[in-house]
């Protein structure tokens, strides 16, 4: 079997809320390896080429939106101007940016067996509202897309976690040279895979 | 506002306390203001300790000095009872244990951080450390120990020890980086 990476960022409401520690060590007690880490301000260029700048995703992510407003019976073009799903995809990308650039964030590239899978459960849901208790969202916060959508701005969720082993290597490669990532063994490491 | 810094070494980031440890500056209220994970040249971390003269011969006389708190004997143990050979050799020591892995070097701010810092850290030796810091409550290392196994006490969080030490090696870690301010929740009730 194969290890896998997964890049973790603290957005800035981890960081403002001084949680920092906290959620490195969800990651660090499971046993996974930290091979790469910095805390710094987030480039405009960097969140760009971490958010791919497609029209698929500014389509799933504007598509996303409508249907949230739609069940809420908001009219999305009194917020967005328009009701065609990549224009909205590309305001919520303008949010993102700025949510990414309150403060500086702490990126972490860690590496395991099932890395992303594990990392996705301890992050938990995406909707912190839905996280259970025992994730890393769940534990730390609340938020829901009712109100995010509210106050305009995108759901404030702690934490970053790749989605798939492919993600996973662009991102850590968004954010890390290799230079910047390291190999060594965990002073445990031997007892949980020995 | 006052800034330290703070280097984890490598022995603590193999434990899997990276995260125990920021958690412990972060939530006395220190504001993280730049970190960054390496694992420096023996050139490089030669260079992070003054290395005059004086400064291993100084090294060379707290290390007599641990001995014989210790009531071991030094020239048994390290073949010599000379300050400056003593601080050399101890000096060569270091660089080994801090290039046993990566480590991480952090820069902290708040109000006395250096102190504050220090006072989380604890004691050098860990032994000596009072419990609730963080040298006490993660390690048992001593002077005997150490030197048995023919190796540095292993001090698993470096904290700057003065303004002068901190802004050095501010300087020496990051270079003309500056580090722009940003709002904790702490800040509005016991800053402003």
């Amino acid at each position: 079997m194969k290890k896998q990476r997964t890049l973790i960022i603290i957005k800035p409401d981890g960081v403002q809320r001084g949680i920092i520690g906290k959620i490195i060590s969800r990651f660090e007690t499971v046993g996974l390896k930290i091979i790469g880490l910095k805390f710094e301000w987030a480039t405009k260029e960097k969140i760009i080429a971490h958010y791919p700048e497609t029209e698929t995703w500014f389509k799933k992510v504007g598509e996303r939106t409508l249907t949230n407003y739609a069940k809420k019976g908001l009219d999305a073009k009194k917020v967005f101007d328009t009701d065609d799903a990549i224009q909205i995809g590309r305001t919520v990308k303008k949010w993102l940016i700025k949510y990414f650039q309150e403060s500086p964030v702490l990126i972490m590239a860690l590496e395991s067996y099932d890395c992303i899978e594990i990392c996705r459960k301890i992050s938990g849901n995406t909707i912190p509202v839905l996280a259970t208790p025992g994730t890393v969202r769940g534990d730390f916060s609340h938020d829901t897309i009712d109100l995010a959508n509210e106050q305009n701005r995108p759901l404030r969720n702690l934490i970053h976690a790749s989605d798939t082993v492919e993600d996973g290597e662009k991102e850590i490669k968004v954010w890390f040279t290799k230079d910047e990532l390291f190999s060594y063994e965990r002073a445990d490491e031997k007892f949980m895979y020995s | 506002m006052e800034r330290t810094l703070i280097i984890i070494k490598p022995d603590a980031v193999k434990r899997g306390l990276i995260g125990i440890i920021i958690d412990t500056f972060e939530k006395v209220g220190l504001k993280l203001m730049a970190a960054k994970m390496l694992k420096p040249s023996e050139d490089v971390i030669k260079n992070h300790y003054p290395g005059t003269p004086e400064w291993i011969k100084e090294m060379g006389e707290k290390t007599l000095s641990s001995f014989k708190q210790s009531g071991a004997n030094v020239k048994e143990k390290m073949g010599t009872d000379d300050p400056t050979k003593l601080g050399a050799f101890v000096y060569e020591r270091l660089i080994k244990y801090w290039s046993e892995g990566p480590i991480v070097v952090m820069v902290w701010q708040g109000p006395e951080a250096i102190q504050i810092a220090r006072k989380l850290r604890g004691h050098t030796i860990p032994l000596l450390a009072q419990t609730g810091t963080l040298h006490s409550d993660y390690s048992f290392d001593s002077s005997i120990l150490s030197s048995s196994l023919d190796r540095v006490v292993k001090t698993f969080v470096h904290v700057s020890g003065d303004k002068e030490e901190a802004e050095r090696e501010i300087k020496y870690w990051f270079g003309k980086q500056e580090f722009k301010n940003y709002e904790r929740e702490v800040d509005q009730l016991y800053l402003k």
